[in-house]
């Protein structure tokens, strides 16, 4: 009983990172197997179509194609715990350092979005529960429907259309003015300025589930009793929304956004194609078209990882906001 | 009744559905005087919880005080701008509901929940923690330094139910209203919770409360006087031994024959036939006429007021007007 031990809380983040481990493997498992059984020669794949038969061989006994399956399971593991995701024949460079180089950018672009798009729906979603059938919750849930159901490609490049295009509000695509060598603040503000549209766009979709998984939280959470237990203490209906329900209702909100997380990516492949991001879902893009295997399932892995440490972090932030989660 | 901490005056108050009216209060007056414990008795569905919830308007969007006046120290609760209530509220009067389960933040630590009244009200002074730890103890929580940390899955039924009643003593009010505050607990510690409000009552001077229920027995052992409550309406008032030595309305008997045959199925009472009728369109005249075995004529065609009757006062046609 009482207070959460800190020891209690170091022995829950290690006993999920390795609960993660099996998922992580399924993974990489599936990453292998995917190029393994692909229909066709992998080799011709890995070196693509104009490839002469000697390159073929090459590439054979470089990935040691040649060898038993299991026996290129291990040395694929064996390669991916030193770092190793492949070689980029389009790009000419290993796939991790590719992976490095474009990650801050896609980081920027999704924080940017998750950040903005979580502040906005949740006060969209907070506002239309305080009115529930309302005009003004009849416009959350109108605008939400509307985010949730706009392909993000499509609204990318209407947005350009009139922002950078018609209007010349904002560049139209990349992530600097390449004509301009910009130092300090001046650098800042550009890259700023790249950022609005493409981190709109893409935290559109996130605002239309945030405000919708927000709104019924907190109807849920309203209509409990301990709120009219606040209302009998003297509270004014402010601080019972946002002290008390805000932090009841938040958490499920929370982890359906961590879950979501896939989904979000997939929208930044869209989305930094549309605007030319420099980033890992643009790279992809590319990688695909050019049948660039090792990118795309190097990235598969990384993101993967990502995906099960997120998750990991949000089960981490729930239960150190609610007590009644014990660390199992 | 100059001396009235609380003085309700011919209070309406309805619930609005999309097709009928519920009149859950219907001209109801009642008071409260100063130290006293006044009871509201009467079967689910009478209109208690509803007449409490009024009293400082804590009411949901659909209800609306129709007519009638609260009076409480010079003011009219039911015509007070609501942020002059929420001053009153918690600080002049303040509640204990019927599930103590339910009615904490379960993400918030038990002495964060009783500060935040107290600082709400008395601003947040250097001996907070101080007064935090007293309330806890007022209402004898063991070791209340401890229980501050504690969070409220971590306390049993009863201790939350003290922790209520810790909040709402908190600033001291001048009346506690007490919506059921037992029902929902064991009955061993049914009794541990009305022991400790009678205790409080004694002690606090000035403390008053007002007690719903609907077990006559609560009744006999707590209150001053009783209002009885049918169908949104009051049809008696007496003091405790009257009410229990010369019932005089017929609803007020039966509900004693009840409780004497003890047939109590769960925590709900039996023994009276029929049931509470719907407020949507409640029966005309006397609206206990349908399940009155003295039902006369006029029962059903006129309505009959509040009248003395000896010490006591009821609304029947039984009783000639003097
Ligand atoms: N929010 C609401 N909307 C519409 N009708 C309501 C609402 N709350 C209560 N009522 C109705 O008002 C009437 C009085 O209910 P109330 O809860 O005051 O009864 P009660 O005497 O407290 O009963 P119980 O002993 O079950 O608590 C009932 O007919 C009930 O259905
Ligand atoms: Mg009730």
């Amino acid at each position: 009983m009482g207070g959460k031990e800190p020891s209690a809380l170091a022995n829950y983040v290690v006993r999920r990172l390795l609960e993660g481990i099996p998922v992580v493997f399924a993974v990489l498992v599936l990453n292998f197997l995917l190029i393994a059984l692909y229909p066709g020669d992998p080799a011709q794949i890995l070196a693509g179509q104009e490839a002469t038969p000697q390159y073929l061989q090459q590439i054979r006994i470089i990935y040691g194609l040649d060898r038993p399956i299991y026996e290129r399971f291990f040395d694929y593991l064996w390669a991916i715990f030193h770092g190793n995701l492949g070689y980029s024949f389009f790009f000419q460079e290993p796939v991790t350092s590719l992976i490095l180089q474009k990650l801050p950018a896609t980081l920027m672009l999704l924080g940017t979005a998750m950040v903005i798009a979580s502040l906005i729906g949740i006060l969209m979603g907070v506002e239309a529960a305080r009115k529930p059938h309302s005009l003004r919750d009849g416009v959350v849930s109108a605008v939400s429907l509307l985010g949730y159901s706009t392909p993000n490609f499509w609204l990318g490049q209407l947005a350009i259309l009139l922002f950078s295009v018609n209007l010349r509000w904002l560049p139209v695509a990349g992530m600097t003015t390449l004509t301009q060598q910009l130092g300090g603040l001046a650098y800042v503000a550009d890259v700023l300025r790249h950022l609005v549209l493409p981190a709109s766009v893409l935290g559109v979709y996130q605002v239309a589930l945030i405000a919708h998984l927000q709104r019924g939280s907190m109807l849920e959470v309203l209509r409990q009793n301990f709120i009219l237990a606040l209302r009998s203490k003297g509270l004014s209906e402010r601080s019972i929304v946002y002290k008390h329900a805000l932090r009841n209702a938040i958490l499920p909100v929370l982890t359906v956004i961590a879950f979501d997380i896939s989904a979000l990516l997939g929208g930044a492949v869209l989305v930094e194609t549309v605007f030319d991001w420099p980033g890992i879902g643009r790279m992809v893009f590319d990688a695909i078209i050019a049948g660039d295997y090792p990118v795309i399932t190097g990235t598969f892995v990384v993101v993967s990882i990502g995906v099960v440490m997120v998750n990991l972090v949000t089960d981490v932030i729930y239960a150190l906001v609610d007590p009644r989660i014990h660390y199992r | 009744m100059s001396d009235s901490l609380l003085d309700v005056r011919n209070l309406r108050m309805y619930f609005y559905g999309s097709s009928q009216v519920v009149r859950a209060v219907d001209d109801v007056s009642l008071s409260v005087r100063e130290g006293e414990v006044v009871g509201i008795v009467g079967e689910s569905g009478s209109g208690k919880t509803a007449t409490a919830l009024s009293l400082i308007r804590l009411l949901p969007p659909n209800a609306r005080i129709v007519s009638g006046e609260i009076l409480h120290k010079g003011k009219n609760l039911a015509s007070l701008e609501e942020t002059e209530l929420r001053k009153i509220r918690g600080a002049e009067i303040s509640m204990v509901f019927q599930d103590p389960m339910t009615f904490l933040d379960p993400l918030m630590k038990i002495g964060d929940q009783i500060s935040e009244s107290i600082s709400l009200h008395q601003g947040k002074t250097s001996d907070l923690k101080v007064k935090v730890v007293d309330s806890l103890r007022a209402v004898s929580i063991p070791s209340p330094e401890k229980v501050l940390d504690y969070y409220p899955h971590q306390l049993s039924g009863g201790m939350k139910q003290r922790v209520l009643i810790a909040i709402a003593l908190s600033c001291e009010p001048s009346l506690i209203i007490a919506d059921e505050p037992t029902t929902a607990l064991d009955v061993t510690v049914q009794g541990q919770i009305l022991e400790l409000l009678k205790t409080l009552v004694r002690k606090r001077r000035g403390l008053s409360l007002l007690l719903i229920t609907h077990d006559l027995g609560v009744v006999a052992e707590m209150c001053d006087r009783v209002y009885v409550m049918y169908a949104g309406k009051i049809v008696e008032e007496a003091d405790v031994s009257s009410l229990f030595k010369e019932p005089k309305h017929p609803y007020t008997q039966a509900l004693l024959t009840a409780a004497n045959s003890i047939y109590f199925v769960g925590r709900e009472m039996v023994g009276i036939e029929g049931v509470v009728p719907d407020l949507t369109n409640p029966p005309s005249g006397c609206r206990f006429h349908p399940r009155c075995q003295y039902a006369m004529p006029i029962c059903s065609e006129k309505e009959p007021i509040l009248i003395d009757i000896g010490t006591s006062r009821a609304a029947c046609w039984l009783y000639p007007k003097k």
